[in-house]
């Protein structure tokens, strides 16, 4: 499932979106990761729609190895600043990757140090959506002149 | 031929700045346009136009001592009718006969009131056939504008709606709908808070914005204002990078 020996970014893609399919079948958002590579500590940062996957890529990779989810490697600040920031996990969820981190430490010579950093829902995005929405709500006519002190 | 009040009720909105531009953004058009300095006890648009040290004002025509023709003024391609720096008596109860002798000569009309509710703004709102609110995003602007737009009803004055001007998008702004649902009037602009606008007044840059920067994206604000009173679209050359350098080059 998870791709052998050095991790390349297509390799990436491809191995972990089988697993996700199959093991995280509901989960829309931002996941963050960290490994140990050839190289050292990597982050590797999957942008998922209810278990599909649908970009992929890895800091601190060079530009040609970027084939995975270039489009969205702009955003890669945005989403390690939501990361970081913004930890939501479920039980479930929580289960889901300790199961992906068993999976690394049976086999650490694939990945040394799998870690889940979190995720960023979308949910708590739609929440916060809704949230702004209500105190944007225009006021009744009557209660705006009300509390401007007009009688009518 | 109309002429349009552009009022208030609270200080430091952007009366003045509306009024300018939007006589500007109006003469752009193509319109015949005078702008009168109605705030006859703070002449700041006078001073706007750099028309301080002139021989004679509006105060001039309303005491009888001289024809309303003869204190129009022209100050960047646009005519105007300056009020006195100096304090000054003057008789308000002739304002809008003396308006009403130049209604022939222009299109538009455009009077910058004073603040406050006093007998001048109430003059300026009698001199005119329609009225435009002027609001910064507070409570207090909009109570007094839902008072300026009472006292213009009660005169018959057509109220053309409100603009919403030095937003900053901050959450604790008042919201255009707010404004609109409370004054039950349509939204004409929102306009940014803009330092380009703001320097207006500075000791050293005293010009219109639409006479420094009229191609700003400020000046597309009071364009799109002279657009909604007008009726009229602008048609503006886009030119391409090449024109555009040709121009700087030789300057023409």
């Amino acid at each position: 499932m998870l791709p052998e020996g050095k991790l390349e970014m297509e390799e990436v893609g491809i191995g972990l979106k089988k697993f996700l399919e199959k093991a995280l079948p509901g989960l829309t958002g931002y996941v963050a990761f960290s490994y140990m590579s050839r190289e050292g500590a990597k982050d590797l940062i999957l942008i998922s729609d209810k278990g599909v996957i649908k970009a992929a890529f890895l800091e601190n990779l060079g530009k040609k190895q970027r084939t995975f989810g270039e489009r969205v490697f702009k955003k890669t600040k945005d989403i390690k600043k939501g990361v970081a920031q913004k930890v939501s996990l479920s039980r479930e969820k929580v289960g889901l990757f300790l199961a992906l981190h068993e999976e690394a430490k049976t086999k650490p010579r694939k990945l040394k140090d799998l870690e889940v950093l979190g995720i960023f829902e979308e949910e708590k995005k739609e929440i916060k959506k809704e949230k702004k929405t209500e105190e944007k709500k225009p006021l009744e006519r009557r209660d705006i002149l009300r509390m401007l002190g007009f009688k009518d | 031929m109309t002429t349009i009040t552009i009022t208030s009720g609270k200080g430091g909105t952007g009366k003045t700045t509306m009024a300018a531009n939007l006589a500007l953004s109006l003469k752009k058009l193509g319109k015949r346009v005078l702008v009168v300095d109605g705030d006859l006890n703070m002449a700041n648009l006078t001073l706007l136009f750099d028309l301080q040290n002139s021989p004679i004002t509006l105060e001039d025509a309303l005491n009888g001592e001289a024809k309303i023709r003869d204190v129009i003024y022209s100050s960047y391609d646009i005519d105007v009718v300056p009020a006195t720096i100096e304090l000054r008596e003057y008789d308000l109860s002739t304002l809008r006969e003396q308006i009403s002798k130049l209604r022939e000569m222009y299109d538009f009309i455009v009077i910058d009131s004073a603040a406050g509710a006093d007998e001048t703004t109430l003059a300026a709102i009698k001199a005119s056939d329609d009225v435009i609110l002027v609001l910064e995003p507070t409570k207090a602007s909009l109570a007094d504008a839902i008072k300026m737009k009472r006292i213009s009803e009660r005169d018959g004055k057509r109220v053309l709606g409100f603009v919403m001007n030095k937003i900053r998008d901050r959450k604790y702004e008042l919201g255009e709908k707010d404004a609109s649902i409370a004054l039950d009037l349509p939204l004409l602009v929102s306009i940014p808070f803009s330092e380009n606008i703001a320097e207006t007044f500075s000791f050293r840059q005293r010009a219109p914005l639409l006479v420094r920067m009229p191609r700003s994206r400020e000046a597309s604000y009071f364009k799109k204002l002279a657009e909604k009173i007008s009726g009229e679209k602008f048609e503006e050359k886009k030119e391409n990078f090449l024109q555009r350098f040709l121009k700087r080059l030789f300057k023409f």
